[in-house]
């Protein structure tokens, strides 16, 4: 026996060679080789070994029998486990089914009492593109198995692969996809492991999408949820950092398997669960669409390669990357929104595949606060009371013992949906129970006129927590009904509403329309106070906002405030009025006027405990104009305040939270406590790079971090930051947006700091033409100053350096 | 603590005492949590724990990505040590139901030898680091964290061809080991 250490070396090269080689030709070679006989005999046994291992890794043969299930032949494996196609008598008639053996470790104790608790929800799962599952159990091995319809198909991929099917036959299979999910998502059941290999087309052509709501009873714990994802590569990151997972979940499986229809790749390509997971932690976004086109794919898609990856960049690109955003709210709404695109592409329609931005401080301009979208018990309550506010409003008719009776079955209802302890299904998003909520609604509410009502309430709600679609339709079904009615009241709010969300989507001019006709509308008609001002402050905002400026909008905001305060509306009613006219001040260049409003804000909210966030948001706006009007030592403890107040509402890690850390660092750049900016930004770095990274909306992170590091003399830090920040919002914001412009300054200015001018000048070019036509409000007006002045010392500085490097 | 790891990859182990000290505890409590739910057959899946490894080092600023080669060989290395931990317990409880590694379709291998478990496995593991610490490292990343070769390759820094290579040659060396009586009673049990 020799020591294999001594050898070591040797018996790897040795090993290596002969593994290389067919079994016959190895012992001459070994023989040739190497002359120790006991070296050559270590060798063999070592090779024996592996050829063991080889042998034994190959899957054993399928028993005969799993449970009463007869085996006919295996029909395909993955990682989840093997399907096989089994029979099983029932009534003298022999019925053919597929049935999967899971891995043991995606199962636990309570498999089958989950099952159970399911099986009733999931049979009412009935959709031609649905799969049906018919029975569950543990083997005589222990490992638990699925049984569902057998579908004589191919893996969607397959199929279209080998039909050369052309890219837009591919978008009609995958709206079948989209349809199905939708309908089970109706049905509050989400699927969690969309991927190509769960989706078979059927000989006749039918999209068939296995394992629906088997999710659900594979393991409960969270920590294992990536445990139902066969392969790593089509986890969502929500799955893969143990968060809740929702609607979007869905919705980024679809990205997956729309990425593969398209493009032939994989979004995350072949990466281990460890890698993925990485890349979910630093907030790292899919790659390409167009980067993963090989020959290959673009023959089997009937294409060559340069024009497949033309039809592919564009709105496919940006349809399928908001898909797979990694932020959950940052993709579609919902799986019926992602359709409506896909459609609006075969229409050659304009994709909608941008997000509006709302913040308006810093170098954007302001923000506003939309609702978390994972279920809180304080959001939840919000959205119901404000329903129940609607319809007590509208229901006195109504006797009250019927109407409380009512309202109860209904949250009753609600919360039951909402509760994953009582459902077994993952917790709801604020989305999935606003629509569950409308569409229920019909069910408790028999008046037309309370219907309305509370639909308009709901919708509202719907408005706020991002799910435009869904409200635009709501408000479009208030406003038929109201015309039939003749309700001028309702039809105004739901036009107001309307017009509001459409320009929130993007659609401008059809949103002016409406705004136009409501604010015209609610001039000649009987309706109340509280609409007429609506009216008002949405039109004149919403042209203010969207670049139409004139003095009239802004005597109309005035005007609308002071009559919601002379005719007594509810206070979030007021509050709007104000808000926006602060706002409407703010960004025309009257911070300093606007501030005693946001103050008066304050209070209105003071007694509002669900208004936390509001009133941290109004603390870091009243901060922010003392910063930025030469105050920013009152502005410490605001901007503190206001962090406390959203971690308080919204979690120590939450956007809100973190938004606050660079206007707050801002401050202490002011007040020569540079070193500090720097130490709170950058403990807060690897939070916001989870969290919102990657995010153009939230790019003021690394703009104050850019200019602390130059304040602290730290250029190299600075360019580097600033140059993550303009490859952050090149070709994401528009050309002319200022935060694009406060970009190039910081880039300038740490290159200028190094004593680099001739490459600073061009992006102190750029920064004063971006940031002169945006300089409204005292920080505009300080960023293109700042500008201006470095553009004009650079200029002297290059001209200077070229007269003493000239030869003459 | 981005010293403690260069000099923990550079061969002094011991330095890993106080990373495992930082770490160690919480991710204890999530595996411990995640085998108490298990039925028949202990199986432990990466996620919770590479999770929670990365939140604590990478998002508390305590390490840079930069780091990463680092740290993967770090999480690989508490992944095996969890295990062989929880094997302990579990044989100290006397209800030796031998647990099982399923991070890798690479180690159907162990499951056929049904007289070993990771405690075997672990003993075959400290006689090959003495001999090639590289390659147990490999076997760490590849076994216990579920890497794929590629990674495990860029980690290493070195070609997918020579991981392949050196983890068909650590395989069959290390089930020879397990095999030979000799293997199983010679080594003694790393105390620590």
């Amino acid at each position: 026996m020799i020591r294999d250490e001594a050898h070591w070396q040797e018996l790897q090269r040795l090993f290596d060679l002969c593994a290389e080689l067919p079994p016959a030709e190895r012992l001459p070679a070994l023989n040739s080789a190497c002359d120790d006989p006991a070296l050559r005999e270590r060798v063999l046994a070592l090779l024996a070994a592996s050829e063991e291992i080889d042998s034994a890794a190959n899957s054993p043969p399928p028993p005969a029998f799993i449970g009463p299930y007869r085996i006919v032949r295996e029909v395909g494996s993955g990682g989840l486990g093997v399907v096989y196609l089994v029979e099983r008598l029932a009534d003298g008639v022999r019925l053919r089914s597929a049935l999967k053996l899971l891995a043991p470790a995606v199962a636990d104790d309570s498999f089958m009492e989950r099952f159970r608790r399911e099986e009733q929800s999931l049979a009412a799962l009935e959709h031609p593109n649905i799969t049906r599952l018919l029975d569950a159990g543990w083997s005589a091995d222990g490992r638990p198995y699925l049984v569902m319809e057998f579908i004589d198909g191919v893996p969607l991929d397959v199929f279209c692969d080998s039909a050369t099917m052309s890219i837009a036959g591919r978008l009609s299979l995958f709206l079948q996809i989209c349809d199905a999910v939708s309908y089970a998502h109706g049905n509050l059941i989400l699927h969690l492991d969309l991927k190509p290999s769960n989706v078979l087309v059927s000989s006749t052509a039918i999209v068939k999408l296995l394992d629906f709501g088997t999710s659900k009873f594979m393991r409960a714990n969270v920590d294992t949820t990536i445990a139902t994802a066969a392969t790593p590569a089509y986890a969502s990151p929500e799955q893969l950092l143990s968060q809740p997972v929702s609607t979007a979940t869905d919705v980024f499986g679809l990205g997956t398997v729309l990425f593969t229809l398209l493009s032939g790749g994989r979004p995350f390509g072949d990466s281990s669960v460890v890698a993925r997971i990485e890349r979910a932690v630093r907030a790292l976004e899919a790659e390409s669409l167009c980067g993963n086109v090989t020959p290959e794919s673009a023959a089997a898609r009937g294409l060559t390669e340069a024009r497949l990856r033309h039809l592919l960049a564009g709105d496919l690109e940006a349809i399928v990357s908001k898909c797979l955003r990694h932020r959950p709210q940052d993709r579609y709404a919902s799986v019926d929104a992602l359709a409506e695109e896909i459609r609006r592409y075969l229409r050659c329609e304009p994709v909608l595949a941008r997000r509006q931005t709302w913040r308006y401080r810093g170098t954007k301009f302001l923000r506003r606060h939309r609702l978390g979208l994972a279920i809180g018990s304080a959001v939840l309550f919000a959205i119901l009371a404000s329903a129940a506010f609607a319809w007590q409003q509208q229901q006195r008719a109504l006797r009250e013992a019927e109407r409380a009776v009512r309202m109860q079955t209904y949250m009753y209802r609600l919360f039951k949906m909402a509760n994953p302890e009582n459902t077994g299904k993952p917790a709801a998003t604020v989305p999935d129970l606003l629509r569950v909520g409308m569409a229920k609604l019909p069910d408790y509410i028999h008046d037309p006129a309370d219907l309305r009502s509370a639909q308009l309430a709901l919708a509202e709600s719907m408005v706020d927590s991002g799910s435009l679609d869904e409200a635009l339709k709501a408000f479009a079904t208030v406003k038929e009904s109201a015309q039939r009615a003749n309700a001028p009241a309702d039809f105004t709010e739901a036009e107001i509403f309307m017009g509001q969300t459409l320009c929130q989507q993007g659609h401008i001019p059809e949103g002016r329309k409406l705004l136009a006709d409501a604010l015209a509308y609610s001039r000649v008609h009987d309706i109340p106070w509280r609409l007429r001002v609506l009216a008002k402050v949405y039109y004149a905002w919403n042209e203010e906002n969207n670049g139409f400026r004139t003095d009239e909008n802004l005597a109309m905001l005035h005007a609308a405030a002071q009559e919601a305060e002379e005719h007594g509306l509810a206070p979030r009613d007021a509050a709007l009025a104000l808000n926006d006219l602060a706002l409407d001040m703010y960004i025309r260049g009257h911070g300093t006027d606007a501030k005693p409003i946001f103050e008066h804000l304050l209070t209105l909210y003071a007694d509002d405990p669900l208004a936390l966030c509001d009133r941290s948001g109004l603390y870091g706006q009243i901060a922010w104009i003392d910063n930025t009007n030469g105050n920013p030592s009152a502005s410490l403890p605001l901007f503190k305040k206001a962090y406390d107040g959203f971690i308080e509402c919204e979690g120590p890690d939450s956007p809100g939270a973190l938004d606050e850390l660079p206007y707050w660092a801002d401050a202490l750049t002011r007040l020569s406590r540079a070193t500090e900016a720097v130490q709170l930004l950058e403990n807060a770095m690897p939070t916001w790079r989870r969290v919102v990274g990657g995010s153009s909306d939230n790019s003021d992170m690394l703009y104050f971090l850019a200019r602390a590091y130059i304040a602290t003399g730290r250029y190299r830090d600075a360019e580097t930051t600033a140059g993550e920040l303009l490859s952050l919002l090149t070709g994401k914001v528009a050309a002319e947006e200022r935060s694009l412009g406060a970009a190039h300054l910081v880039l300038a200015e740490a290159l200028a700091g190094q004593q680099r001018e001739r490459e600073a000048l061009p992006h102190a070019d750029a920064a004063v033409t971006i940031l002169g036509p945006t300089a409204v409000s005292a920080y505009g007006h300080e960023l293109n100053r700042e500008a201006l002045r470095l553009q004009s010392r650079l200029r002297a500085l290059t001209t200077g350096h070229e007269t003493l490097n000239s030869p003459e | 603590m981005t010293e403690l790891l260069r000099r923990w990859t550079e061969g002094e182990r011991e330095s890993m005492d106080p990373l495992f000290n930082l770490v160690y505890p919480r991710l204890r409590e999530i595996a411990g949590a995640l085998f108490r739910r298990e039925s028949a057959a202990s199986v432990l899946q990466p996620t919770g724990v590479v999770n929670e490894l990365f939140l604590k080092l990478v998002s508390r600023h305590t390490l840079q990505f930069e780091n990463r080669e680092h740290f993967f060989s770090l999480a690989a290395s508490l992944m095996r040590r969890i295990l062989i931990d929880h094997a302990r317990a579990a044989h100290r409880d006397k209800r030796d139901g031998g647990v099982r590694v399923p991070l890798d379709e690479n180690l159907v291998w162990i499951e056929t030898m049904p007289s070993v478990d990771v405690l075997d496995i672990d003993r075959a593991l400290v006689a090959l680091e003495k001999i090639d610490p590289r390659k147990s490292r490999l076997v760490e990343l590849r076994f216990f964290l579920g890497t794929t070769a590629e990674e495990a390759a860029e980690i290493l820094h070195t070609s997918k061809a020579t991981v392949d290579r050196e983890l068909r040659f650590a395989r069959g060396w290390l089930y020879d080991h397990l095999q030979s009586t000799d293997g199983l009673a010679g080594t003694r049990l790393d105390p620590r």
